[in-house]
């Protein structure tokens, strides 16, 4: 079984990834970078999403020199890529934290054995992992034996975008152009935005997040084939919201679950974890963030006053915490992803094995699709990027 | 590490202190030793005998014997920590005298040396990890063991051990030790 379809078989919506990383890690090397291949296109690419997927689609088109735009829809490149550097002593991953894989997999992305540089990475094994449930607070730190990930240290997923993947192609990234419509009905693909512009190539490259899909916030000409419609019905992009608070003093475990170990190990409908954000980040300062998607978010991510949600926050700490979590807050960070634009969820979550597979394939040998709901290892921003090099390989190998 | 060898020499230095005419070398021991199983390892140490206790009816055929049993062990978490753990335990061992298969159960007291590799840095042009950044905590362990053994020739014997018991770290909070061991012991007798 391959390290992929050893993914796929457990899922990742959870931390089911976390208790199995030590296994994968194990992954023999050879197949880290993508190989070289040979073009058989010389048309134009548009990639709609400046996300993980999008940039990696232009990283490698760029290589290629192949002719290509990026559609984005917001102001900024990153997608569910985001980050903070001013709340804290060190830069804070809103979006996507965790690196669910070997860290080697960067240099995998980037595919480029001429870069001279190195990033520093934790071994997310927290010490301390406490569950909060029917009103007591439990120390079950034998639990963090089964518990090994990886963080970035002094950086973020964002950084490693901004800083390696996203300088060389600056210039094709359109931003606040929201796509709303595709005709593949001609030769070329058109692709209409909100605006009306409309731009012409001669394939697409489809990285906005299923949401965008799901809500048909984009018409497809001819509308989108129905196998794949069904497809969509079978997956979900659940809430998901991300809170950084900071305190005067720390009184929390590096990690806090809730509902006991069997909502650790099953967290098929969503998942909702209190960290220490700081750990092992070398900071003086004591930084709680909360993550949590699915069904367990959404009493979070549905609260759209950030005053009203600090509140709900502190006092749900506060009865874990005896009160002290209220009389030690000093500031905090909201990042609501079901309530951005262009977002508004988290990360897929497949309800049948099959849906992904027909979502992946092409449309016509004109639309091709790449991002984390698209990927080997689903839900990740490694997977996104490896989507993406396997979309673009397609496309320039002609083998749509 | 070397102050867990250097620990391990103290306690066997300190085995004659309560030695006392019954005491002899029965084995050397030697197995696997899984941290919660999978986190593997391996453990060596010499059982001795200190006492052979007097059945309380001859007619059940009973053996127990009460022994003590130092050992050293070194186990790893994969890219995560590596740990070093001397110890002793003391145990009483029963077996029927015709039967070659016996149960015995344990107490024992280690100090483990704990290295955890909290940072790693990896070159993005080959992948290649460096410059580990490792850090050392210690702790006293205490375990419970259950062992069962069978023989696997006049000499030989084989083991299965489940050991348990709580963590008490230098710089961290407790927690909780569980080994599985398997292996083989060499009679000396």
């Amino acid at each position: 079984m391959t390290r992929k379809e050893f993914l796929t078989h457990v899922g990742t919506l959870g931390l089911s990834a976390p208790f199995l990383s030590y296994l994968l890690s194990a992954c023999d090397d050879d197949d880290l970078f993508f190989p070289e291949f040979d073009v058989n296109f010389s048309g134009k690419v548009l990639v709609i999403g400046a996300g993980a997927a999008g940039l990696l689609a232009g990283h490698v088109l760029n290589r290629y020199n192949i002719d290509f735009e990026i559609l984005e829809a917001s102001p900024q490149y990153g997608g569910r890529v985001k980050e903070i550097s001013d709340f804290a002593d060190f830069p804070i991953d809103l979006g996507a934290e965790w690196i669910h894989t070997d860290p080697n997999v960067l240099a995998r992305l980037l595919n480029d054995r001429d870069t001279r540089a190195e990033i520093e990475f934790i071994n997310y094994a927290p010490d301390t992992l406490n569950i909060w449930k029917n009103g007591k607070l439990q120390k079950r730190n034998f639990f963090t034996n089964f518990y090994g990930e990886y963080k970035f240290k002094n950086t973020t997923w964002f950084n490693f975008f901004d800083r390696y993947i996203a300088p060389p192609i600056w210039d094709r990234i359109r931003y606040e152009h929201p796509v709303v419509e595709i005709d593949y009905s001609g030769n070329q693909v058109a692709v209409t935005t909100l605006s009306g512009e409309t731009f012409e190539a001669d394939r697409i490259i489809l990285t906005v997040p299923l949401t965008q899909l799901k809500n048909n916030s984009i018409r497809f000409l001819p509308n989108f084939p129905p196998e794949k419609q069904n497809a969509l019905d079978q997956v979900e992009m659940p809430d998901g919201i991300k809170v950084f608070i900071e305190f005067s003093e720390r009184f929390y475990p590096d990690l806090l679950f809730f509902e006991g170990l069997f909502g650790i190990l099953d967290s098929s409908q969503g998942e909702r974890i209190y960290y220490d954000a700081a750990f092992r980040k070398d900071s003086q300062r004591n930084i709680l963030g909360l993550f949590t998607v699915g069904d367990p978010a959404t009493p979070y991510a549905q609260i759209t006053d950030d005053d009203e949600l600090i509140q709900f926050m502190l006092a749900e700490l506060d009865e874990i915490f005896e009160g002290r979590p209220s009389q030690l807050y000093l500031k905090h960070i909201t990042q609501n992803w079901t309530q951005t634009p262009y977002i508004q969820g988290s990360y897929s979550h497949y309800q049948s094995d099959g849906a992904k597979e027909i979502l992946t394939q092409p449309i016509e040998n004109k639309i091709f699709f790449a991002g984390e709901a698209y990927a080997g290892d689903e839900s990740t921003v490694h997977g996104a990027g490896e989507s993406a090099y396997v979309a673009v390989e397609r496309i320039l190998r002609g083998i749509g | 590490m070397n102050q867990a060898f250097n620990f391990f020499f103290l306690l066997l230095l300190f085995l004659p202190s309560v030695h006392n005419a019954q005491i002899s070398t029965e084995y050397v021991t030697l197995g696997y030793l899984g941290h919660y199983a999978f986190q593997p390892g391996i453990q060596a140490g010499v059982q001795l005998s200190l006492k052979e206790l007097p059945s309380k009816s001859p007619a059940t055929g009973i053996d127990q014997t009460l022994f003590v049993h130092p050992q050293m062990a070194r186990f790893t978490r994969p890219s995560l920590s590596e740990g070093v753990l001397p110890q002793v335990d003391i145990g009483y061992r029963r077996k029927k005298t015709d039967k070659y298969a016996y149960w015995s159960v344990a107490v024992g007291l280690g100090y483990l040396f704990e290295d955890t590799f909290e940072s790693f840095s990896v070159d993005l042009a080959t992948g290649d990890d460096r410059r580990r950044k490792t850090v050392r905590d210690y702790a006293w362990v205490t375990l419970l063991s259950v062992e069962h053994g069978f023989r696997i020739s006049d000499e030989l014997r084989g083991y299965i051990r489940v050991s348990s018991g709580p963590k008490f770290y230098r710089e961290k909070e407790s927690s909780l030790a569980t080994f599985l061991g398997t292996g083989i012991k060499f009679s000396l007798k």
